[in-house]
């Protein structure tokens, strides 16, 4: 287990900057995920991590250490890919003690960590099979094992639940989460999924172009979103956002406003400090079911209360819980004060 | 269309088993059967079939010598191409190197030229000192390594591309060296393909007779397609000289079975995704 810092870290590619001097402290023992859209660094950034990149300028430190001169294979980390690269030729018991035959451990110890790890991930009976013996899951699990088997200081993921059936993925997804706690291992995930992003992490950053926009646990994130981008992507259905100049009770110039779909409800009779809509079509998930409602050329999604029904072409008032709107500048894009 | 197509399959199949089956008519045939003097037309199969001229074969010591020279000088080129050419296959398909074209060109500069006159500069280097006090079997060796690397690089190259990059970065991770990952990961999964070029190789060096010629024809020790020639000079009878074209195809078959063996489909299935 160990601490790692990032520190101006930044890395470019000939003329594109794929990460632009973040700083980031990852606590021991803590599960941080980057999160943002594809092409925002956040793989670039776990790769100089794992030093499979060389750092342009800045330094990763683990446990206090620069290991920018350090090869990805002295670093005491291991990580899984996104593709789970197993080694085709070799059995899952080989994949397994990999790592292990290098690092010159007994062969009573590697059998012992082989036999902990094919417990722990559900995969007893399946030592003698070859990858493409197994199926997506049991092969992402080998990914892990393989990972976990090393008791590495930092353990890397990179998007290792994106090749997987939806169904499959919610599964491991949750015993990701309960491996972490039972581990303890300091982790750092990767992801463009804001769902996976926010069940698995202690603490999230946000990355876009290189930088990492903000960092908080997925409540600080998803309750004060701290740039309008922020705002937008973490949250499904994602929030709504009307120019202030539509909403007269936001008094200010220049406003972007963000309301989530949770924080608006729907009034069928004219309403203080409210907007004007017409109702629209009605998406139902089941336990929650969704608005959609036009106003102006703008569509705005809301949640609507359990049992209640609106028809379609219905003339409705949008209330908003005012403790819960978010106003960023228009120009800047960033969160500004605002007192309802 | 489906007529047409069997037509085509059996007119190709005729070329390629016609001569075969020649060559063994040839062979297993009595006198009578090959010298008519136009008295009666050649039978379609030999009045009297015999393996006289096999039996003569076995016991000639210049043949089986030519054969093993053969042999060695084959799986010398299979090696050192494979020794050489690999690595250097690895480097050009995994690290960007400026001017890669132009290096490939003169990699394949080799081949540009005729035999005949690429032969000259070779055998001048290889028949002068320090070359020269190599035996002859190393010697062909090289020249047909010259021949094969091109073509070893090549293969090669597109083989290792068509590892994944994840493969070797996660052997990284996981704690093994280049050396290691070269070893155990890169090398199991590329032996198809490598195996591909080493029965090219091979096939190339036993079919090899311009460089063999120009290295060896001074001295006694030489390869089969030089001994061919030699015998062909003394005008042998037909059954004989076909007998010997047989013996020569066994060990090109024999190798390609052994080979094939190692070129296993899809081994890199299961890597990724």
């Amino acid at each position: 287990m160990a601490e790692v810092r990032l520190e101006n870290l930044a890395k470019k590619f000939d003329q594109v900057t794929a990460v632009d001097r973040i700083n980031l402290e990852i606590k021991d023992g803590e599960f941080l995920t980057l999160v943002g859209p594809s092409g925002c660094g956040k793989s670039t950034a776990l790769r100089l991590v794992a030093g499979l990149e060389k750092v342009t300028s800045g330094n990763v430190y683990i446990d206090e250490k620069a290991v920018n001169h350090i090869p990805p294979q002295k670093r005491n980390i291991s990580m899984v890919f996104q593709s789970y690269a197993l080694f085709p030729h070799m059995s899952v018991e080989s994949n397994l003690a990999f790592g292990l035959k290098i690092k010159r451990k007994s062969q009573e110890e590697k059998m012992q960590r082989v036999k902990w790890v094919l417990d722990l991930l559900g995969l007893k009976g399946m030592e003698k099979r070859l990858p493409k013996e197994l199926s997506g899951g049991q092969r992402q699990r080998v990914a892990l094992g393989r990972a976990l088997v090393l008791e590495p200081d930092v353990l890397l993921l990179d998007e290792p639940l994106s090749n997987l059936d939806a169904k499959l993925r919610l599964r491991m997804r949750t015993e990701l989460k309960r491996l972490h706690k039972k581990i303890k291992t300091t982790i750092i995930y990767v992801t463009h999924d804001q769902a996976e992003a926010m069940t698995l992490s202690d603490r999230l950053a946000v990355m876009k172009d290189g930088r990492i926009l903000q960092i908080g646990t997925p409540q600080e994130i998803y309750e004060r979103p701290t740039d309008i981008f922020t705002a937008g992507f973490i949250g499904s259905p994602p929030m709504n956002f009307i120019l202030g100049e539509r909403l007269p009770f936001v008094k200010r110039e220049e406003a972007m406003v963000g309301i989530r779909p949770e924080d608006l409800s729907v009034s069928l009779e004219k309403a203080e400090k409210s907007i004007l809509g017409k109702s629209s079509v009605t998406e139902t998930l089941g336990s929650d079911n969704y608005l959609y409602v036009d106003i102006s050329d703008l569509l705005i999604s809301v949640r609507l209360k359990p049992d209640q029904k609106i028809e379609e072409d219905q003339t409705i008032w949008l209330v908003p819980n005012l403790e819960k709107i978010h106003v960023f500048d228009k120009s800047t894009g960033r969160r500004v004060q605002w007192a309802g | 269309m489906k007529s047409l197509r069997f037509i085509l399959i059996c007119l190709v199949l005729f070329f390629i088993i016609f001569p075969l089956f020649m060559m063994t008519k040839y062979s297993l045939s009595d006198r009578e059967s090959i010298v008519t003097g136009g008295k009666y037309p050649e039978p379609f199969f030999p009045f009297k079939p015999n393996l006289e001229m096999f039996e003569a074969l076995s016991v000639r010591k210049d043949f089986a010598g030519a054969g093993l020279t053969s042999l060695w000088v084959g799986l010398l080129a299979v090696a050192f191409s494979l020794f050489l050419g690999a690595p250097t296959a690895f480097a050009l398909a995994r690290f960007k190197i400026p001017g890669i074209a132009i290096l490939l060109f003169f990699l394949l500069s080799v081949r540009l030229f005729p035999d005949i006159s690429a032969v000259i500069p070779v055998a001048e280097l290889l028949l002068s000192r320090p070359f020269s006090l190599l035996p002859p079997v190393i010697l062909v060796g090289l020249a047909h390594t010259l021949l094969a690397l091109p073509y070893t690089v090549y293969i090669a190259k597109g083989v290792f591309e068509s590892i994944p990059k994840d493969l070797e970065e996660q052997a990284h991770v996981l704690g093994a060296g280049k050396a290691r990952t070269f070893l155990k990961i890169l090398t199991p999964l590329a032996l198809p393909g490598l195996g591909a070029a080493a029965i090219y190789t091979f096939f190339l060096s036993w079919n090899e007779f311009v460089f063999a010629y120009f290295l060896t024809f001074q001295g006694t020790q030489t390869t089969l397609p030089v001994y061919l020639l030699r015998i062909l000079t003394w005008s042998p009878q037909k059954n004989f000289i076909s007998a010997i074209s047989l013996v020569i195809c066994i060990p090109v078959i024999i190798f390609t079975f052994l080979v094939q063996r190692y070129m296993k489909e899809g081994l890199t299935a299961g890597a990724v995704k």
